[in-house]
């Protein structure tokens, strides 16, 4: 008999604990359907979430060896087979309160949700009554972002959370704000962008933990970057984010390629990187990291422009101006 | 350093912290808050004495699938009400999640053929003329408005060319009538009224298990409940309660599509208040759902062609619709099934008995293209791939008919003054015998809503009742707990309900008899008196989610002794009540509608005539 | 080994991780893997440009693509984040945004047909460890490594599907082919913070101190990356983090490269292993 075992990580409101919980290997199982046969035929007392068992509710996300998926959609097999062993840490999804065991809490996610400014405010045009009109391209447009089953899996893993979550919020609630943003039926798409620019929307570190983990294929890291450009496009240009990433387009259309020496202060602003870069400017001469010569020329000349600039510019006019 | 350098560790939570203020008015706390202050300025009268305080609000919804979080909405807008939704999980887990068709609703554009009276029509006929046509008159109306207006409220709707909302033919209709948001309707329509809940300023109090209702004078003062995350029990006053807690099909337990949540939790609280529950053997079979748990294959797998097969390999529905096959009506089709293995013609046995389901002619492309949800299910449940196997499958319970007794379709009001009902735990009655596709999710969009409505209007007037009933429940709850989790002997209560599926699917399931329902009721009263002494092997205060699964099997029991007992005295066949003893339907003994209640202990069974208006009964054919 | 690719060295190679670019060549060179530069390549985007214009990204990178196309070459990058944007340009591409996108190239006489692929010299190295390992001149028998795969290189899977993005191994496998022992950090799969250094600094330097902090904790001589990226943010920020957070400040990060060069016996000069922050000279003791 293969024997499989599931080290869980027990929480009972005070005390922690990691329990080990031994059963027979079937290939018919899922995630799920272990931790249900541990419940029932061992201990009462696991604790976890589970609802619709078929990947459209959200409830039943956990962690396997640190990673969020949602257990009903995993098989069991899947998940031995990727870590090539038969004993498995299962925890509660990361970046949530615990309340116990595998069950986490949603009463301030839900809070946060709320910051998205949720609920179509439509256009003059439409009303309840008459309802709206959209073509199938735009709907298709929105689609993707409505397939969110609010699991918590993007949240689990995302690096930034994890670090700091008082600056920064859950990839679900940019795309919950997203929907709303590129929604054609939205009478003003910004009145989301700007709450979230507010909350974080620059900060996200491109982990891409969230794109991975979603269980609906979502991509929470592509709904912040629309809105960021969104907010880039009516003129929102101020603050580290916008400058840092208009510092590397302009170095683009100029030279074809990034000016190091320019980035800082362009992103910073000249004093603030002459002051709080001193160190970090220093060390890197020293190094020879950089040489003070080749810097100072980078600074005043560029780049010199790559080979076939011309047509580089073209194709960068066509796309923004051009189609 | 700029702004921006340094972490932002007070901003946020401070504007999340407004935010949820704002949300609620009238409250003026964030969360779990202890006391409320209701519509008139007064606070609790508990609160001012100093003793413990008790919550209150003005609106209490009970349960958040899309009925809830639609009259959850509309209380909001009557304005300076407190309004809270309550839910055992969080939000977003319920069965209208699963609705995958659409939402019926006829709308008018240049062209149209149909009509609300023939959307009436095809209800009543559904319903095998156990519908109430007064109510079916003002639903088809409502519904028409109510996907008109969640389009305006954010639900992405598939669309036509020319923009308007996209519609699909549905089984039973005789025009394209059903909106949709591609196959996922349901998710579309109850994360857009979550989302329209939210931004409306709906507080939720999440992981809150219904215990029961609180009832002074035959008026309802609110509900008892146990906070899942600290084990206490509360109770909770309310001018006026909404139940939108969904249907009873768990009753079948591993034979049902629904979720695992759909305990009927607030019909069985109803039922324990005093208030009739309708229609309650009137529960709809799907034909198939996985061997394993019963989720549902789609009719699409034999849309596109699937073969059913028994042992022998035969495509056995020539048996049954030579004509049509595989694609015959779900009820023809899921009787077909059951013969099969009751002739010892399927695979297995007991509840994990089934038919095959073989795509496999279709083609790998064709299954990878068209049925890619299908396929994954099978890989799921059954680690089976359509395109090398076929798969395993049985009927499975969909949908529940009946439901908390609603007096008045226009309010959703129950006989019981303060208490309203809502969506698939109540039973206008809208779905009579027979629920056709499309018509759950406008239902739970036009009752909620009205409900909503309804119940604001009588919270503006009503006293905050107080919460002497309240406080007595609690306390009986309290004993129950500590009395029921102390039991270290008896039978698993897992098993009970294991038990009781078998039960219910022999006795009451596709095909129903006298003897086959006797017996149901007899042993679903064994079962429930044994359950009263099993073991639930966990006496902890925190997320006890074995004490909170007693407590739904014990709903479940009780909901089922009362389906049984109609089920029984109904000796006719009509919509997804098939009595094989009383193959034809009879209008003149049962054109009536079933009443159980619950006095101490015993059920009893009252009758109350059908509405009819403008169609008179006539056969149902297709 | 006779190998030959259209070598995308990406900016950051060309001047802040000009070290990096020194020991790819070199290695390359030791192994007889010809790198032939992309003539006017051009800034892939960094994940920055993608922010604010999505599809001036996508073009700019199908014409990088189609550059190489021209060679008759696949590209190969030392760049995690390189590799990403133009694996996602080019799945975009094939999967339908081709035409479209080639009406931008032909302004530019340039056209993108899909020939091309793009892997990265972190996935050609441990495809082709056990060819290469009996070259290691100099086995770093004492040498304790703690890898940092770094986002880009296994997220999303998707896109940067060549190993387990949940379990990889192949810098494990590099790290023993130099003779080395691997030092497996929780760190290991976690984000360095780079992309977000201006606007989420306290993040980023707290990140950074954490995979320093944990490799030394761990035991590990030094943190080896196969993104320059990562590379240049734990070293170069490594003490700006020591100072914010009170920890790490004294973990030589390499590129992956400079340790297989090591290995292979290249001269250090070669390596470009002077020119670090953090100094490489107790780590360069036990090789």
């Amino acid at each position: 008999m293969r024997t499989i075992t599931f080290d869980i990580d027990r929480f009972d409101g005070t005390r922690s604990w990691t329990q080990s919980y031994a059963f027979e290997y079937d290939p018919t199982l899922t995630v799920l359907g272990s931790l249900i046969r541990i419940k029932e035929q061992q201990d009462p007392s696991l604790n976890f979430t589970a609802s619709c068992r078929c990947a459209i509710c959200g409830s039943c996300a956990v962690r396997v060896n640190g990673n969020a998926v949602l257990a009903c959609d995993t098989r069991l097999d899947t998940v031995l087979k990727q870590w090539g062993a038969d004993t498995l840490h299962i925890s509660p999804i990361g970046n949530f309160k615990v309340i116990s065991d595998l069950v986490v809490d949603w009463g301030d996610k839900i809070e946060r949700l709320r910051s998205a400014k949720p609920g179509l405010k439509a256009k003059k045009e439409f009303s309840a009554d008459s309802g709206c009109q959209q073509s199938p391209a735009d709907f298709a447009k929105i689609q993707k972002q409505w397939d969110c089953i609010l699991c918590g899996s993007c949240a689990s893993e995302c690096n930034k959370l994890t670090d700091n979550d008082r600056d920064f919020l859950e990839p679900f609630v940019y795309t919950h704000a997203n929907r709303y943003a590129q929604d054609s039926r939205s009478a003003d798409g910004m009145v989301h962008v700007k709450e979230m620019v507010k909350q974080g929307l620059w900060k996200c570190l491109h982990c891409m933990e969230c794109v991975t983990k979603c269980p609906k294929q979502i991509a929470p890291a592509a709904d912040i970057a629309a809105m960021r450009a969104m907010a880039f496009a009516a003129g929102n240009t101020d603050g580290k984010g916008p400058r840092h990433a208009e510092a590397f387009r302009t170095d683009l259309e100029n030279t074809g390629r990034l000016n190091e020496v320019r980035l800082v202060p362009r992103t910073e602003g000249l004093i603030d990187a002459a002051t709080g870069r001193m160190g970090f400017t220093y060390r890197m001469l020293k190094h020879g990291k950089l040489g003070a010569l080749e810097a100072a020329e980078l600074y005043l000349t560029d780049n010199k422009p790559i080979e076939g600039i011309d047509g580089l510019r073209k194709i960068i006019r066509y796309e923004r101006d051009g189609k | 350093m700029s702004e921006d350098n340094k972490d932002d560790t007070s901003s946020l939570s401070r504007r999340t912290f407004i935010g949820a203020c704002a949300a609620v008015p009238l409250t003026g706390a964030v969360a779990d808050l202890a006391m409320a202050s209701t519509a008139d300025g007064t606070q609790g009268a508990a609160a001012s004495s100093g003793a413990p305080s008790t919550m209150s609000f003005d609106v209490l919804v009970v349960g958040s699938g899309g009925s809830g979080l639609r009259a959850a909405v509309y209380a909001m807008r009557a304005g300076n009400l407190s309004v809270a939704v309550v839910s055992k999980t969080m939000p977003t887990r319920s069965a209208t999640c699963m609705a995958e068709g659409g939402i019926n609703g006829v709308i008018s554009y240049p062209g149209q053929k149909d009509s609300l009276d023939s959307h009436a029509f095809d209800t009543v006929k559904g319903s095998d003329y156990l519908g109430d046509q007064d109510c079916i008159d003002f639903f088809v109306e409502k519904a028409s408005e109510a996907v008109r207006e969640t389009d305006f409220w954010g639900t992405p709707y598939s669309r036509a060319k020319d923009g308007r909302i996209d519609q699909r033919f549905m089984a039973g209709h005789q025009f394209p009538r059903t909106n949709y948001s591609a196959d996922k309707t349901g998710h579309a329509l109850l994360h857009s009224n979550f989302d329209y809940a939210l931004g409306a300023g709906v507080k939720f109090l999440i992981d809150y298990q219904l215990l029961d209702v609180g009832v002074e004078d035959g008026v309802c003062t609110g509900v008892v409940m146990r906070n899942l995350k600290t084990g206490e029990i509360v109770p909770v006053r309310a001018r006026a309660v909404i139940m939108a807690t969904g249907g009873y099909t768990r009753i079948f337990w591993t034979r049902t599509s629904t979720p695992f949540i759909a305990t009927g939790d607030g019909t069985a609280a109803a039922l324990r208040a005093g208030l009739p529950f309708k229609d309650p053997e009137m529960i709809q079979f799907h034909p198939t759902g996985v061997a394993h748990g019963g989720v549902l294959i789609t009719e699409a797998a034999r849309g596109e062609g699937g073969y059913l097969l028994n042992n022998k390999g035969e495509r056995f529905m020539q048996r049954y619709a030579p004509g049509k096959m595989e694609l015959a009506p779900r009820d023809i089709t899921a009787r077909a099934i059951e013969t099969e293995i009751a002739e010892g013609r399927g695979f297995g046995e007991g509840m994990t008995a089934y038919v095959l389901i073989d795509l496999r002619h279709l083609g790998r492309e064709k299954i990878i293209e068209r049925l890619p949800q299908i396929r994954h299910v099978g890989l799921m449940f059954e680690n089976i791939d359509l395109i090398d196997q076929p798969l395993p499958i049985r009927s499975t319970a969909h949908y529940s008919m009946g439901g908390i007794d609603v007096i008045n379709f226009h309010t959703m009001e129950t006989a019981m003054p303060g208490l309203f009902a809502c969506g698939e735990c109540g039973c206008e009655s809208i779905h009579g015998a027979n629920r056709l596709g499309g018509n759950s999710l406008a239902a739970a969009m036009v009752t909620g809503k009205e409900a909503g409505i309804a119940a604001a209007a009588y919270a503006a007037k009503a006293q905050m009742p107080d919460d002497k009933a309240l406080q007595r429940l609690a306390d009986q709850w309290r004993d129950h707990f500590r009395e029921n989790t102390a039991r270290t002997k008896g039978t698993p209560f897992t098993e009970i309900r294991d038990r009781m599926a078998q039960v219910l699917w022999d006795g009451m399931g596709i095909y129903r008899t006298e003897k086959g329902l006797a017996a149901t009721v007899e042993a679903l009263r064994d079962l429930h008196a044994e359950y009263r002494t099993a073991s639930i092997g966990n006496a902890g205060q925190v997320y006890n989610s074995a004490y909170t699964h007693y407590i739904e099997v014990g709903n479940l029991l009780t909901l089922a002794r009362c389906a049984a007992l109609a089920a029984l005295d109904r000796r006719e066949s009509r919509g997804a009540h098939t009595r094989v003893d009383y193959p034809k339907r009879n209008d003149k003994d049962y054109l009536h509608h079933n009443l159980v209640s619950l006095k101490g202990d015993e059920l009893v069974l009252n009758q109350r005539p059908v509405t009819i208006v403008r169609f008179k009964p006539e056969e149902r054919n297709y | 080994m006779t190998r030959k690719y259209a070598f995308f060295p990406g900016c950051v190679l060309n001047a802040a991780a000009r070290e990096a670019r020194e020991a790819t060549e070199a290695v390359a060179a030791r192994l007889g893997i010809e790198l032939v530069e992309i003539p006017g390549w051009s800034c892939c985007g960094a994940s920055q440009v993608q922010d604010i214009e999505r599809e001036t990204a996508l073009a700019v990178n199908a014409r990088n693509l189609a550059l190489a196309e021209k060679m008759g070459l696949d590209v190969l990058t030392a760049c995690s984040t390189c590799a990403l944007m133009l694996r996602t340009a080019r799945q975009e591409l094939l999967a339908g945004r081709k035409d479209d996108i080639n009406k931008a190239l032909a302004t530019a006489g340039l056209e993108y047909k899909g020939t091309a692929d793009v892997t990265h010299i972190l996935w050609l190295l441990a495809d082709t460890a056990p060819e290469w390992a009996p070259l290691v001149k100099k086995p770093l028998g004492k040498v304790k490594v703690a890898s940092f795969y770094g986002c880009h290189t296994v997220r999303p899977p998707k896109v940067m599907d060549h190993e387990s993005h949940l379990n990889p191994q192949s810098m494990e496998t590099i790290i023993t082919a130099c003779g080395a022992t691997p030092v497996l950090i929780p760190e290991r799969l976690k984000c360095c913070g780079f992309h977000a250094v201006f606007p989420a600094e306290p993040t980023a330097l707290r990140l950074t101190a954490n995979t320093a902090d944990d490799a030394k904790k761990n035991g590990a001589d030094c943190v080896l990356t196969p993104c320059p990226l990562c590379q240049m943010q734990l070293d170069m920020y490594q003490t700006d983090a020591q100072a914010a957070v009170g920890k790490g400040g004294d973990t030589p990060v390499l590129h992956l490269t400079q340790l297989v060069g090591l290995a292979l016996g290249i001269e250090r000069e070669k390596l470009g292993l002077s020119r670090h922050i953090i100094s490489t000279d107790a780590l360069l003791a036990k090789c």
